[in-house]
């Protein structure tokens, strides 16, 4: 590696670090300012009944009485030891919560990000080697679907869909991981990746197209294939080799949205998956939970364009010089 | 409602005459100018009392019924007529998704501009911000806005609004760093022309066409965002006919009520459709190099 790239690569991750730390900030400061507070949250109405003596004991425990800077001094040294605090709900520590809906969160954003890229580039590729033609209108208009048609639509129309024909409810049985029952697994996910997938793929089928089509136009294509290079060699070696750049970037950021995504998806066909936890924790002011779980996507989403920025130079040989 | 006002004046410095005529010419902005007509129609026909029915006006002794010429799209599981509801629905999206991306537009537009022209700390201090905004999935952030505020639908558009902002600030910042090289804005400044004039007479019109085509597609992400907020029960509580919680309770009922699903959706994605493809329109239409539209 050269200085240059060493640099690159050092303040790349230092930006990484200071926003994971930003966002560790604001999600601190900004489940602080909801009404309500572990006591609350822990013992319902209940909390009514606690004399004053109680309740200052537990404000102590929860530690609310101190000054916000200590509480949030206290909460980072933890959670860099690994303690993310206890669920108020479950009494269950929020790693063991978060290491339970992680993987499942994890494959189903992976194979969303695998039906996408193959439906995106795939169709893209074929949509820009001959545009206008039969494939491209096909292609552009499976594009404008997947735009269209918000996820949470296009889960609940499978849903319905799924009821109808094989009679199938994703709440009938419990979620099977991919180690204890891999063929119920992959049933389970392929709906929800797949209604996640299309959205993902419409965008990259777009962006793939239209920068393909830019490439296309480049005089070494047209040297190329005037030396007489099969069509198909110079689709794939010359125009999506040079156009990968603008994919990249769309794949990263889709992937980001996807993250968002999984909370709509997941409460459709019910995975216990982060989504569901995030919307649970929040919806019963399970601040602990909510903390830990909003990290984790924002550290999910920080390393991703991470990854993209970095596989810039990877596609780009004039950025490693 | 004073927010709303923005976003046509900001509009405003990309029209040019012809504009129009030049985005109908294209097939996708003619396709969502068509589509959106009929949305918007239907959304001043509810307004305007013209719909069949009030929303929430039940009737037991017409419970699941399918599409008939009494009620064009049928009934709910409470005998509330569909059409009325969907058209109402409509209401509540689209003006939703406007309070919404005013706040973006003139909150990120602001940022972006400050950013990309004064550069150094601001710009440091702005992009920061917008990436950790970024960074938060955008249902903690509506649901931190609406449990802090109460739901409703000018809390949902708060959200919606918020964490679009960092699009605007960085669509806009990048131009605004090309603009200001710019022959005229230097000699705007050696004129001495005062800083608030150089910026909105000067800077703010070069981005009004970038401004104009992202102001439309974020209209389809904010029905598309604050349609999912509704469908996951964050939006306004029921009875409000809000076209995400009616797909929510459609889909319960779909295998009895088909239609208590398929309308309610296909509104939704009209809407979308039709803003993203006018979005596209505008954009070929308003680039002078993008070729030709056939």
């Amino acid at each position: 590696m050269t200085l240059a790239l060493t640099l690159r690569v050092a303040g790349r991750l230092a930006k990484a670090v200071i926003t994971l730390v930003g966002v560790a900030v604001v999600v601190f400061i900004v489940l602080r300012l909801l009404p309500g507070n572990q006591i609350t949250s822990s013992l319902g109405v209940n909390a009514g009944l606690l004399t004053k003596a109680q309740y200052a004991d537990l404000e102590h425990y929860y530690g609310i009485g101190k000054p916000l800077l200590q509480q949030f001094g206290q909460w980072a040294g933890d959670l860099l030891h690994g303690n993310m605090g206890v669920s108020e709900q479950s009494g269950r520590s929020v790693t063991s919560l978060i290491g339970a809906a992680l993987p499942v969160t994890l494959e189903l954003a992976v194979f969303a990000m695998l039906i996408g890229l193959v439906l995106g580039v795939g169709l893209g590729t074929l949509a820009a080697a001959a545009p206008g033609r039969l494939a491209d209108r096909g292609a552009r208009l499976v594009a404008l679907a997947g735009l269209g048609v918000p996820s949470f639509v296009i889960g609940a129309g499978l849903v319905a869909f799924l009821a109808q024909v094989f009679h199938y409810f994703p709440s009938s049985e419990g979620f099977a991981s991919l180690w204890s029952d891999p063929w119920l697994n992959i049933q389970q996910i392929f709906w929800p990746a797949l209604t996640l997938g299309l959205g993902i793929g419409a965008a990259i089928l777009r962006t793939t197209r239209g920068a393909m089509l830019d490439v296309a136009r480049q005089g070494y294509v047209r040297a190329a294939r005037g030396r007489g290079l099969r069509p198909g060699l110079v689709t794939v070696k010359h125009v999506l080799r040079n156009a990968l750049i603008p994919i990249v970037t769309m794949s990263g950021i889709q992937f980001g949205y996807l993250l968002g995504g999984t909370v709509v998806v997941e409460e459709i066909f019910v995975l216990p998956g982060l989504g569901r936890l995030l919307l649970m924790s929040v919806t019963e002011s399970d601040y602990a939970v909510a903390q830990g779980v909003t990290l984790v996507f924002a550290l999910g989403f920080i390393t991703v364009n991470l990854i993209t920025d970095l596989l810039y130079t990877v596609v780009d040989p004039r950025l490693r010089s | 409602m004073a927010g709303l006002a923005a976003v046509p004046s900001l509009d405003v410095a990309a029209v040019r005459p012809g504009l129009f005529r030049r985005l109908w010419r294209q097939p996708s902005g003619r396709a969502g100018l068509i589509i959106l007509a009929v949305v918007v129609l239907a959304g001043l026909a509810s307004l305007a009392g013209l719909a069949p029915d009030a929303p929430d006006a039940q009737n037991p002794a017409a419970t699941l019924r399918g599409p008939s010429a009494a009620h064009l799209f049928g009934t709910d599981q409470f005998g509330r007529d569909v059409l009325s509801r969907v058209m109402s629905g409509t209401v509540l999206s689209l003006q939703t998704a406007l309070l919404a991306v005013a706040i973006c537009a003139v909150i990120g537009t602001l940022g972006g501009v400050a950013a990309g022209y004064f550069g150094g700390v601001v710009s440091w201090a702005v992009t920061g911000l917008a990436d950790l905004i970024f960074a938060v999935p955008s249902v903690l952030l509506a649901l931190a806005i609406v449990s802090g505020l109460g739901p409703g639908w000018q809390n949902t558009a708060i959200a919606v609004g918020i964490s679009y902002t960092p699009i605007f600030i960085r669509v806009v910042r990048g131009p605004v760093l090309t603009i200001r090289q710019a022959d005229y804005v230097k000699a705007a400044r050696v004129l001495g022309f005062s800083r608030t004039r150089i910026l909105f007479r000067h800077v703010l019109p070069g981005v009004g066409g970038i401004l104009a085509v992202q102001v439309t597609l974020a209209l389809g992400w904010a029905v598309l965002i604050e349609a999912s907020l509704d469908f996951l029960g964050l939006g306004p509580p029921p009875p409000a006919a809000t076209l995400g919680l009616m797909v929510s309770e459609g889909t319960n009922i779909a295998g009895i009520a088909w239609w208590n699903l398929a309308f309610p959706a296909v509104a939704v994605v009209l809407l979308v459709l039709g803003f993203t493809l006018t979005g596209d329109g505008l954009r070929d239409a308003l680039d002078p190099t993008a070729p030709g539209s056939s």
